[in-house]
């Protein structure tokens, strides 16, 4: 029998249970697995309708319909891989308690959060994988660039769910940072690629979503798999997302190893 | 020549000294002005959760940490879990400091919280109990064995493979009990563990935390209002009163031998002011028993007894009356009214 490391033993059955946990309610997880995506997509569609149907408009911001449909369409699959409620759950165990259960376990409680919401994540993974497969059969798209998008757009779920922790930490001083997490989540819906295709920011504002990674949530992904960001830039961007995930790996355990000193483990 | 020293260390699991703990919180005053201050010039109250206290438990004990409401029992044992640090003082447990919650720590100690589920609400126990053998990397065949004689003694085989909430209250404390005693804790911290709990699943678990301590060695520090949890598991008691350590002792020492308490059934509701009159140089206090109107519960010297009977039967019509030992129900209720 093969023996699992124990660094790699808890972690993989951290992830099983995960997955488990994610379909404990069914139709909860069949809605969740596409549905927060729709609202972006419908309301992108309807842009597009718009502006190239009823407008009559030839190109939008230098895309053709066809380019901002596929667009839209391959975003959707990696805007699910970026979701995430795993900032306001551990700021709801910081203000309610709960967080005591994961403090006293013998493994790092954020790496475990993340871990089991990545079990949930991994079915839209395999799932997203189906529909690129399929779609790599009857359109122009490579299932080799899908990969690639995936494997930065996973980067991009690492760096959200680090970033996530650090705003929670506010919890600490504020008794809950809700409206902390909800205000970086509008911006990042923004800046991601989400609500719109980034190049469609004017020049000079590029270096609003150029300077900060959240582009590398959707856009980044969505560009590489439909073969706009090839070999050296998708080089290029997964080195700026490792960056990313080392810098911001420092900033989450320092501003922890303070903060969690004023954790008042509240109920009894 | 030097004389050999043969006698052996004393090994302890928790050193407390001087531990102090206060939380700061924000106070509300009522009404909409109350709200507007709270936004711009919120009241920073500090309250003192703990105060100055300090004992030490040896390997091996049953310790039971009682006081009222907000006394700070279970602020105490956040505090020696490691879960926040005290404000004043230090603590030692398992010869580390808890609040740097080593690995080697967080192995060797569980804390059970009767309020807080501790496992993972819609999982099987099952799986939750699996997902703990590999957090706490507990051999596949050890932890099956385990899993099977622990699920055995407090009766909850057949439940295994239910969710963790569609249990009931005392099922779900038997589940909680196991995930936190599966991987052979040294110290378990047990807060109020029989809440909500019926008479015959509460005793049931306090044979079985007994038979636990006594057969694996394990320290157990028991918080609970459950005077009966207290008198059958532990020899010794820690009374915290305001956050401060009033009693440390064994609980035998609280309960005066030659009190009793004489319950009385008369024909109609008396009050108890009305009854004083006639007894007062003979009883040392007299309550309403809360569930029957007509009885009134005497505590009073057991030399006594005989003299107070025939004064209340020559009285009042008397229906009915029993004699009790004095309980440390009674002289921890004491101690909550400062009586003692």
């Amino acid at each position: 029998m093969v023996r699992i490391p124990f660094f790699l033993g808890w972690r993989l059955s951290t992830l099983r249970n995960g997955i488990q946990d994610s379909l404990a309610y069914r139709w909860d997880f069949f809605l969740r697995l596409f549905g927060s995506a729709l609202v972006p997509a419908i309301v992108q569609f309807t842009l597009w309708y718009s502006a190239f149907k009823l407008g009559s408009a030839e190109t939008l911001g230098g895309n053709t319909y066809a380019e901002l449909v596929a667009y839209t369409a391959t975003s959707m699959l990696f805007s699910q891989l970026r979701t995430g409620d795993q900032d306001f759950t551990i700021d709801d165990m910081i203000r309610t308690g709960t967080f005591s259960a994961a403090l006293l376990r013998p493994v790092r409680p954020l790496e475990f959060i993340y871990l089991r919401s990545m079990g949930e994540k991994l079915s839209v993974m395999i799932l997203a994988s189906l529909i690129a497969i399929t779609a790599s059969i009857f359109t122009s798209m490579h299932f080799s660039h899908f990969l690639q998008g995936l494997g930065i757009a996973i980067l991009g779920n690492i760096i959200h769910f680090q970033i996530g922790c650090a705003v929670v930490t506010l919890a600490f001083y504020w008794e809950q940072s809700y409206a902390a997490i909800m205000t970086k989540n509008i911006i990042v819906s923004l800046l991601s690629g989400e609500m719109i295709p980034l190049h469609f920011f004017p020049e000079n504002l590029t270096w609003l979503w150029k300077g900060l990674p959240f582009y590398l949530y959707i856009y980044g992904p969505t560009q590489i798999a439909l073969g706009r960001w090839t070999g050296g830039d998708v080089t290029h961007q997964l080195w700026i997302a490792l960056a990313w995930i080392a810098g911001l790996g420092l900033l989450v355990r320092m501003l922890w190893s303070y903060s969690i000193r004023r954790y008042q483990a509240l109920g009894g | 020549m030097g004389t050999a020293n043969f006698s052996t260390p004393m090994t302890y699991s928790i050193e407390a000294s001087h531990i102090g703990r206060d939380f700061r919180s924000t106070k509300k005053k009522p009404g909409f002005k109350g709200i507007l201050s709270l936004l711009f010039h919120p009241e920073i109250v500090v309250k003192q959760a703990v105060t100055d206290v300090s004992f030490q438990i040896r390997e091996g004990e049953f310790v039971g940490l009682i006081g009222s409401n907000g006394a700070g029992k279970t602020t105490l044992l956040k505090v020696l879990s490691g879960l926040i640090p005290p404000t004043t003082g230090t603590a030692t447990v398992l010869q580390e400091t808890p609040f740097d919650r080593s690995l080697k720590f967080r192995k060797n100690i569980a804390l059970v919280m009767g309020q807080k589920a501790q496992l993972w609400w819609d999982l099987p126990a099952v799986e939750a109990f699996d997902l703990l053998r590999a957090i706490y990397q507990t051999d596949p065949v050890v932890h099956r064995a385990r899993l099977d004689e622990l699920a055995t003694l407090l009766g909850v085989t057949s439940l295994m493979q239910t969710q963790i909430r569609r249990l009931s209250l005392g099922e779900r404390m038997k589940m909680e009990i196991i995930g936190a005693i599966l991987h052979r804790p040294k110290l378990l911290f047990l807060d109020e563990p029989t809440i909500g709990l019926d008479i015959l699943a509460a005793r049931r678990l306090r044979a079985f935390l007994k038979e636990h301590n006594k057969s694996e060695g394990t320290t157990i520090i028991l918080t609970s209002h459950n005077m009966d949890d207290i008198s059958e598991l532990c020899k010794r008691i820690l009374v915290l009163k305001e956050g401060r350590l009033l009693f440390d002792g064994a609980p035998s020492v609280l309960i005066a031998e030659n009190e009793c308490q004489l319950r009385v059934q008369f024909s109609t509701a008396i009050d108890p002011g009305a009854v004083k009159e006639n007894l007062d140089e003979l009883v040392f206090g007299i309550d309403k028993d809360p569930d029957q109107q007509e009885t009134l519960l005497f505590t009073l010297d057991r030399k006594q007894l005989a003299s107070a009977i025939q004064r209340l039967m020559s009285s009042f019509t008397v229906l009915d009356f029993s004699i009790q030992e004095a309980s440390l129900d009674r002289a921890m209720t004491k101690i909550y009214k400062g009586e003692a």
